[in-house]
């Protein structure tokens, strides 16, 4: 009658012997469109719902394409208004790639303005070739200003949580200062507290 | 029905190689409602079945021999967060001929990729011969995660049978496997 007591407490305490320190290891690679929402803090799902809309959004939209011609966008400030820290130009980066990639806007490089001067300095200086060197006076003039916000609402109480975010995006006419598209994005997460922290 | 265990445990193991489906972003606009979670650990308010098979050991006061006896039993259960859990369960022991009606409790911690339990359980012991009697069992046990819909387990229970006259006491010690759906 002892023996089966003391074969199970031999193989649980081989089991807790191997089980080692607790690290991170053996990974797996997975989808990084799968619907994973392990916290409760803003994640990339989020983004890429956010971002799937506004390129829908913008892409169907008529006042871009009206003229024909396939405008220009400088992008700007993309403000973080909620309470945690959210790393906005992944965002506007996602953005920028899909919207590229579409075809139906073009990106102007605002951020690497200051490189490309001391560029166009270094060329003009005459040590590159006459023929080949790039110089300022042709650049193209953005149409367009796209500039977005995120906000956030947190709702607790007890075990429960809500988590709501509000993404808005704006392209304005940089010559009339008129928006010409604006669309939002609504996520709302429920979340439940566990009762004991095993 | 131990044929019929055995059936049930192989077409759980080979439906349980088969992935719940998951919520993707790449969607329709709002088809991500109602989707969310964990998708790569394991959830919460999960049925699961589990089919044993092992041994009995038998020890009844005022007698010198243990008797054994082969076992095989099925637990419906219900596992409301990872660490806890209820089940109710049929046990079969062919050398006694008795049959066990169980209802207990379950407790789990889980350290990937194994999910250490303890147990509480409360049954009657009902044996061809004889009467039914009531008794308690707590156990013990180890579950290894194969994926998230299967896990393959070794149990122990101490059964404490409570007749008029004196207390029986029974070990038990079986290998199963658990299904989640």
């Amino acid at each position: 009658m002892k023996k089966p007591i003391i074969l199970t407490a031999l193989l649980l305490s081989l089991t807790i012997g191997c089980a080692g320190p607790r690290a991170f290891t053996k990974g797996t690679y997975e989808d990084p469109e799968t619907i994973a929402l392990l916290d409760d803090q803003f994640n990339e799902n989020d983004m890429q719902l956010i971002a799937k809309k506004m390129i829908n959004s913008i892409i169907e939209s008529p006042h871009l394409t009206a003229n024909g011609k396939v405008p220009a966008v400088m992008l700007g400030n993309m403000r973080n208004r909620t309470t945690e820290h959210i790393d906005m130009v992944m965002l506007s980066d996602k953005l920028k790639t899909a919207l590229i990639q579409s075809g139906k806007l073009r990106f102007v490089d605002a951020t690497n303005r200051r490189d490309i001067a001391e560029e166009y300095e270094y060329q003009q200086s005459g040590y590159v070739d006459s023929t080949q060197a790039k110089g300022p006076g042709k650049q193209t003039g953005s149409d367009y200003l796209l500039t977005g916000t995120l906000s956030s609402n947190i709702q607790e109480v007890g075990k429960d949580k809500l988590v709501y975010y509000k993404a808005t995006f704006q392209l304005t006419n940089l010559e009339t200062s008129e928006i010409v598209w604006t669309d939002e994005k609504e996520i709302r997460k429920a979340y439940k507290k566990r009762s004991i922290g095993l | 029905m131990k044929r019929i265990l055995l059936a049930l445990t192989f077409a759980l193991l080979v439906s349980g190689i088969a992935l719940a489906q998951t919520g993707r972003t790449d969607g329709t606009e709002e088809s991500e409602f109602g989707k969310g979670g964990y998708p790569f650990a394991g959830q919460d308010n999960r049925f699961y079945l589990n089919t044993s098979f092992g041994s009995g050991f038998f020890k009844t006061p005022g007698l010198t021999d243990t008797q054994t006896g082969f076992l095989y039993g099925i637990d419906l259960g219900f596992e409301m967060d990872q660490w806890l859990g209820v089940q109710a369960g049929y046990t079969y022991l062919s050398d006694r001929d008795l049959s066990i009606f169980s209802l207990g409790s379950r407790f789990a911690y889980t350290y990937e990729p194994f999910v250490y339990h303890v147990s509480l359980s409360a049954g009657l012991y009902d044996p061809k011969i004889g009467s039914t009697n009531f008794g308690l069992a707590p156990g013990a046990g180890v579950d290894i995660i194969v994926n998230d819909r299967v896990r393959l387990g070794l149990d122990y229970k101490h059964d404490f049978i409570f007749t008029d006259n004196i207390t029986t006491d029974m070990d038990r010690v079986y290998a199963g496997l658990k299904f989640f759906f």
